[in-house]
């Protein structure tokens, strides 16, 4: 077993693209003509630890509008209605939910893998690694960044 | 009517659980929710439900030791529970299967995921079997 970073991307994006289109019924490009520009307060951020077999990090940083926008079509709730709690409970879900497809693509069959809890908050990402890669991902036009710390399973 | 208990830490999970299975047949059910395995068995205490499903990673008791507690128990262990988290593939799959599990799914759900895995627990409109 062994990845490399073009080879994370690929996967990466599969997951990804699976999560949000199951959970959200949207579309995840990896570019667009038209980024939105989001300023940093206007982000959440969740972290998961990969414990086991290898250890590792993903974080996942997301624009409050855009959490709410899947929000409301999971929850078919008014946007007022979408409270701070209900966004760190979808960003959470949503990073669980990535985490785990990325591994059972990276992994052979036989190896069982152990995730954390998600948390969220201000500090989170990444303490540990210095083999931090960022990928961006767009849904309509707003961006959005996997933070992810998996040098072991370069190995 | 059916009952059935869905166990996620996030509310989000359980919503998304929900609405898969009121598409995937269960749309009379009656659904009670649980943040993680010992809500469950309390909740198991006061209500027959029909089935369990229940996600693995969770804080005060996971999924795994849910299991465990339900297959110990001679009140408890005919009841299926079913298995939804991001933690399973193949490996784990057979590790759960061999402690009791109805079945094991892994996140994220469909309907068609559901009618794959779990199509004996729930009602089939077109043939009228089930419950």
């Amino acid at each position: 077993m062994g990845i490399n970073q073009q080879e994370l991307k690929n996967i990466l994006t599969q997951a990804v693209s699976e999560t949000i289109e199951n959970m959200a019924f949207m579309i995840v490009s990896t570019e667009t003509k038209n980024p939105e520009t989001i300023q940093g307060d206007e982000y959440l951020k969740t972290s998961l630890l990969i414990l086991e077999p290898y250890p590792g990090e993903l974080g996942l940083i997301m624009p409050k509008k855009l959490l709410s926008k899947i929000a409301v079509s999971l929850y078919s709730l008014s946007e007022k209605e979408i409270t701070e709690n209900i966004l760190i409970d979808v960003i959470s879900e949503l990073l669980n939910t990535i985490t785990g497809s990325l591994m059972r693509r990276i992994l052979p069959d036989n190896f069982e893998y152990k995730l954390g809890l998600p948390e969220s908050g201000d500090q989170i990402l990444i303490e540990t690694s210095s083999e931090l890669e960022q990928f961006t991902f767009f849904i309509d036009d707003q961006p959005f960044t996997i933070a992810a710390c998996l040098e072991a399973f370069y190995q | 009517m059916m009952k059935i208990i869905i166990v996620d830490d996030s509310a989000t999970a359980r919503m998304i659980v929900r609405r898969c299975l009121e598409i995937a047949g269960c749309s009379d059910a009656e659904f009670i929710e649980a943040g993680n395995g010992k809500e469950a068995l309390s909740l198991l205490k006061e209500h027959k439900v029909d089935f369990v499903i229940s996600d693995l990673n969770m804080p005060v008791m996971d999924g795994e030791m849910l299991l465990k507690w339900m297959k110990a128990s001679p009140k408890l262990n005919e009841i299926p529970l079913v298995v939804l988290s991001s933690a399973v593939n193949a490996a784990k799959d057979r590790v759960l299967l061999d402690m009791g599990a109805f079945a094991v799914m892994s996140k994220p759900i469909s309907p068609a995921k559901i009618n794959e895995s779990m199509s004996a627990l729930i009602p089939n409109k077109e043939s009228g079997y089930g419950y």
